[in-house]
């Protein structure tokens, strides 16, 4: 099936490595870093992701998109979408049928966007880093996910990459990976370990047994809505106040390239905040006229996250309450993700666990990408005698019931049942003759089904009619390895299977998906374009630079006749003209330009000088240095 | 063996596999291979070795069954886990039986109303 690469999809930050040789390696991007930014944005005349997209970030705020981990598999209506909403530059509308799309502006024409699409982007340029460094296609890959993130939201995942055009062979929950990370190198004798992963945009805590390679979730807790983003907007909240206090009448808000640079630099100061008690946050022309310098404190970002650091411990408690184990038998609080590097965190969670350090020997970004790497291996089928042992046992992260009389909601797979799982309900028609069921999915901790999360409505129906009571409707649902659920029917007494339609779930149709990889597919030949575009942009100037330098030459310019230098001088500034003042040509037109030099312009001029020889010299030296540049960029 | 998809030799002992999807839920107790009565700690392990065995991570090219019988020893065990699930359950058990016992007798007189309650397992 050829590599599989395990990726971590991170809110804020992507991961990719592979498992291969009895060893995981962690891909560095184009850029040489480990780690690639979550970040897609649009300019006018190409797309870019990752490193590219953040660093233009506040230059290009309204085109620049984020935090779609924040948006997949939500609906718009979502309270936390609208609340996210209102810090983000870009703009997010509803659909028809009320799921978020990301709205930007491309060659000056609006272009909608759904939360998978751009994952999938995020996904396709993993895929594109990791065939970069195997030199081999990649179409499998592991992707993992929050483990409390929902069905609605791992199938939208598993869209992704459908639309980027690869085949997702699990999706895997992030703290068993960073579980795996941490426990295949170790001995071989039963432990008992919290993972407690605190990332950029989710917060996920689970409890698992290892003994000798098999990971036995016990429980697993977390919210899909508390990160380091939700630091810095602490951050970011305080910094506008001291702006509008210090100057009347401003408002950084209204401008979304302030917001931006705010985010950027609390960022930062977050950051620095781990090693420092203090930082100074400065930002020259924040607002026209408007300078921002000001201290802040280890102790007054504390404050200000004093809130939300004190949410992390409710998820522990509960996983510990589920598993029926007590802080005692935890041999290891495993820290990941980037926010555990926050001092606060871990003396937080060292009281809790009565004094006990906890652990920081796996690499909070890259665990999960790690152990993400170590199961595409075992799914490859890799025989490795580090792996041939290793089983993930894992488990349903929320209850999923139906309605039943007076709204309450009957649970059918309980939380942390292990997966893959199967249940079974019996039903029956209520009156003579009836020949469909109506019945409604959700999914939550709630006694009452409206207070959790509707999957879906199924109607069952193509059975025959019988008395009331007499039908004999089995609903099996099962859920995957991947957590995700699928629904089918069976009338007992005909034999008849029923016909089982979902509808409102927050899926995307397979019509939908074939018509996004098609658009994907498109992209990538703008991109390739772009790529041409570039590359015989560089060859003419690549060409003008090599004339310019061979003229500079005194042994040709004391044996050339004066009408000859400024005839190629004055055809060669015409080009570069030409090049500074207009925007972006085709990749046809740089090559006209450039046949139009080397044939019939300056090109004839050197042949008669018999300096062509040097003239291509000089030009594949510098296309060297091109080159070597464009591997670099 | 990881890997090995038949699960032993045709008059060898039976697969893992074989033995869950044989057993059912009708027989909790066969399809993870223990005795009635066990404890807790043995209980686990048979899971944890039956998962071994059977998980469709570990049988490439018959993850189907795999996955089914993955589904039964999971089952299995939550019921054998807590002695009130595994009461209700082998009770209904014993009824199906006898209904459909029942019904092959006098197909003709269908009387039993099954209710809205779960099969399999509760």
């Amino acid at each position: 099936m050829g590599p599989v690469v395990g990726v971590d999809l991170g809110t804020t930050y992507s991961c990719v490595a592979i498992f291969q040789n009895g060893a995981v390696e962690i891909i560095a991007n184009d850029q040489g870093n480990r780690v690639t930014p979550s970040y897609v944005a649009f300019t006018d005349s190409e797309r870019l992701v990752g490193d590219a997209a953040k660093t233009q970030a506040a230059l290009n705020p309204a085109n620049t998109i984020y935090d779609t981990k924040r948006l997949i598999g939500r609906q718009f209506t979502d309270p936390l979408v609208q609340k996210d909403m209102k810090l983000w530059p870009f703009k997010v509308v509803p659909d028809s049928s009320g799921k978020p799309l990301i709205q930007v502006t491309v060659d000056g024409a609006k272009k909608s966007l759904t939360p998978q699409e751009v994952s999938s982007m995020v996904l396709g340029k993993m895929r594109d880093t990791a065939e970069a460094y195997l030199g081999k296609e990649v179409k499998n890959m592991v992707v993992t996910v929050p483990a409390y993130f929902n069905d609605a939201q791992r199938q939208a995942t598993k869209d992704a990459g459908a639309i980027a055009g690869l085949n997702v062979l699990r999706i895997l929950n992030e703290p068993t990976a960073a579980a795996i990370a941490f426990g295949l190198d170790r001995s071989h004798a039963a432990e008992t370990v919290l993972v407690f992963d605190l990332g950029g945009g989710t917060f996920d805590v689970s409890l698992l047994s290892i003994d000798s390679g098999v990971f036995e979730v016990l429980a697993t807790a977390g919210d899909t809505h508390l990160g380091g983003e939700d630091l810095d907007a602490r951050l970011i909240q305080h910094l506008i106040g001291i702006v509008k206090k210090k100057y009347p009448g401003k408002d950084p808000t209204t401008s979304p390239a302030a917001v931006q640079k705010l985010r950027r630099e609390a960022e930062r100061a977050k950051r620095a905040l781990s090693t420092k008690t203090e930082v100074r946050v400065e930002i020259e022309g924040l607002l026209p006229g408007v300078d921002l310098s000001e201290m802040v404190t280890r102790a007054k970002f504390e404050e200000l996250c004093a809130d939300l650091f004190r949410q992390t411990l409710l998820p522990v408690e509960k996983v510990l309450e589920d598993a029926a184990i007590s802080k005692s038998d935890v041999s290891e609080v495993v820290l990941v993700g980037g926010s555990t590097r926050i001092p606060k965190v871990r003396s937080m969670l060292k009281r809790f666990f009565n004094g006990k350090e906890p652990n920081t020997s796996i690499n909070p970004d890259e665990a999960v990408a790690f152990g993400a790497a170590v199961q595409a291996g075992v799914l490859s089928g890799e025989r490795d005698k580090k792996i041939q042992d290793l089983l993930l046992l894992d488990v349903a992260p929320l209850t999923l019931g139906i309605e039943t009389t007076g709204g309450v909601m009957a649970a059918i797979i309980p939380r942390n049942t292990v997966i893959p799982t199967s249940k079974t309900k019996r039903y029956t028609t209520a009156e003579d003759g009836q020949v469909a069921v109506t019945n409604k999915v959700f999914e939550g901790e709630r006694p009452l089904s409206q207070d959790n999360r509707l999957l879906g409505t199924f109607e069952l129906s193509g059975f025959p009619a019988m008395p009331r009571g007499e039908a004999q409707i089995d609903v099996t649902f099962d859920l995957d390895a991947n957590g995700i659920l699928s629904v089918s029917a069976r009338e007992v007494t005909s034999g008849t299977e029923a016909k089982i339609t979902i509808q409102n779930a927050d899926r995307l149709s397979p019509e939908d998906v074939e018509r996004m990889v098609n658009e994907a597919a498109s992209y990538k030949d703008a991109d390739a374009q772009a790529l041409g575009r570039v590359e015989a942009r560089v060859r003419l100037e690549q060409y003008v630079h090599a004339c310019r330098k061979l003229l500079k030459d005194v042994e040709l310019r004391n044996r050339m006749l004066e009408e000859d230098v400024l005839s190629a001088t004055s055809d060669l500034d015409t080009v570069d003209a030409w090049l500074d003042d207009s925007g972006d040509h085709s990749a046809a037109e740089y090559d006209e330009r450039l046949a139009e030099l080397r044939d019939n312009s300056v090109g004839p001029v050197f042949e008669r000088y018999d300096v062509v020889g040097q003239l291509h010299r000089a030009r594949v030296g510098l296309l060297r240095v091109a080159a070597w540049r464009t591997v670099c960029a | 063996w990881a890997h090995d998809v038949t699960g032993g030799s045709p008059r060898g002992p039976e697969s893992a596999i074989d033995r869950a999807l044989r057993c059912g839920l009708n027989d909790v107790h066969g399809a993870l291979g223990v005795s009635r009565g066990c404890q807790e700690h043995a209980l686990h392990k048979a899971w944890r070795r039956a998962c071994l065995e059977v998980h469709p991570d570990r049988n490439f090219g018959n993850e189907e069954a795999a996955a089914r019988a993955q589904q039964i020893v999971n089952a299995a065990h939550d019921l054998l886990k807590d002695p009130t699930k595994l009461r209700a359950h082998e009770t209904h058990v014993r009824e199906e039986a006898a209904k459909a016992e029942y019904a092959k007798s006098s197909r003709a007189r269908s009387a039993y109303h099954t209710g809205n309650y779960q099969s399999g397992t509760p």
